[in-house]
């Protein structure tokens, strides 16, 4: 049946989960784009036919040109829904993706990332100094947070210049905007008391 | 929100381009009205920019001050509340420039084809608008649209003005600032309207698209 395969890249990103990226289908992705050039040959024959005076052909010309829609519609979905899911996860995890989201990614997705980083770079910057759009995400309860370090990190060097070293199994206390991205990250966790 | 008047600022007055002055926790208010009805509306509003642009100055200097006071070792007992009061601001300031920009992201091709959108965008959204849509183009194209068939390859820009049309019949909680009367409101089954007036500072939960204009003016905030 057609449409099938391009209904399935749909059910594909559905089953995944809203903020789950799966890898990119290229084959799925092939499949349609196949079934469409043929669609699209047969109709450019029947059309052809039609001129030629066999009108009845028209129901299954619309047919193929309803398929070749839903089948571009869906195909547009799919990388229109990737786009928003990669951007999503540019703002959880930060400019750089690591290597795993990476993977699942096709060069265009990686190269649209590129774009976005350097599109809000731009917009930040068009901001003022000092404004971190993806700091601050939720709405500050404390100066100061409790922390403890879930894995070696290196060090960071905070505010007032003092230099801290992030080791596994470590609490700190420090200054919320600070940790921030590394609680997001994962790297230190939240210590509630 | 508390009035950070104390602190040292380059004037104790914020003017806008009415030249209305007004003292630095007004604007913290307004800027808040902003951010929660930017919140809460499910289309862009117009900008607060005249309230964003003073806020952020303000962050900024407050930001200076509380630095040099630590570096000269000046180190007050107020000086966690001051530093609480400057991530305060700065949340609601960032906050309400993602919402803006999540709006806009999420509804780019209707946005950039209406000129009664595209005027609610600052000259920085509008750049930012202008790149993302030439972004996600990029992509269809490189993706999906170079390797279809006949006239199936272009890209028609007025069928995705249909994506992330945000719903203008969804309910919010309005407080109502300035007595309404002769609002229209429909009833839930869509037939009829009921004519009603709605005093001041009341509440009502509503659809959004009743009071459009009133959060506009400034006489309804969405809470």
């Amino acid at each position: 049946m057609y449409c099938e395969k391009c209904m399935e890249l749909i059910k594909e990103l559905e089953r995944s989960g809203e903020d789950k990226l799966p890898h990119y289908n290229e084959e799925l992705v092939r499949q349609t784009v196949v079934e469409m050039v043929q669609l699209y040959s047969a109709n450019q024959e029947d059309v052809t036919r039609m001129t030629e005076g066999e009108e009845e052909r028209v129901t299954s010309v619309q047919f193929r040109h309803a398929c070749l829609e839903r089948n571009k519609q869906c195909l547009l979905a799919y990388v229109y829904a990737r786009l928003r899911r990669v951007g999503e996860m540019r703002w959880v995890l930060g400019s750089v993706l690591n290597t795993e989201v990476k993977q699942c990614m096709s060069e265009g997705e990686l190269r649209w990332l590129a774009q976005y980083n350097r599109l809000l770079a731009k917009y930040m910057q068009s901001i003022g100094s000092g404004v971190d759009l993806t700091g601050s995400m939720e709405p500050p309860r404390s100066l100061y947070i409790a922390v403890r370090a879930m894995e070696d990190y290196g060090t960071i060097e905070t505010d007032s210049g003092e230099v801290v070293e992030i080791k596994k199994d470590c609490q700190y206390l420090l200054l919320r905007s600070q940790v921030e991205h590394l609680i997001r990250l994962g790297v230190l966790k939240h210590i509630e008391s | 929100m508390s009035d950070v008047a104390d602190v040292e600022l380059p004037n104790g007055d914020l003017s806008d381009e009415d030249v209305e002055t007004l003292s630095s926790g007004e604007v913290a208010k307004k800027l808040q009205e902003a951010w929660l009805n930017e919140k809460f509306a499910p289309e862009l509003l117009t900008p607060a920019t005249d309230i964003l642009e003073c806020m952020l100055e303000q962050i900024e200097s407050l930001d200076a001050n509380l630095r040099t006071a630590m570096d000269s070792g000046h180190i007050s007992a107020k000086m966690p509340i001051h530093r609480m009061e400057l991530e305060r601001l700065r949340y609601v300031v960032v906050s309400y420039i993602r919402t803006r920009l999540a709006k806009i992201q999420g509804n780019v091709w209707q946005i950039l084809a209406n000129e009664s959108e595209r005027i609610k965008l600052m000259p920085n959204e509008k750049v930012f608008a202008e790149g993302y849509r030439a972004s996600v183009e990029e992509v269809f194209e490189s993706s999906a649209l170079s390797k279809l068939p006949g006239s199936f390859r272009t890209l028609d820009r007025t069928s995705l003005e249909t994506v992330g049309r945000p719903n203008l019949n969804s309910y919010v909680f309005a407080q109502i600032g300035e007595h309404q009367t002769g609002l229209a409101i429909p009833e839930p089954t869509g037939d009829t309207e009921d004519i009603v007036d709605l005093e001041a500072g009341s509440k009502h939960l509503l659809p959004y698209k009743c009071i459009m204009s009133q959060i506009q003016d400034g006489q309804v905030n969405l809470t």
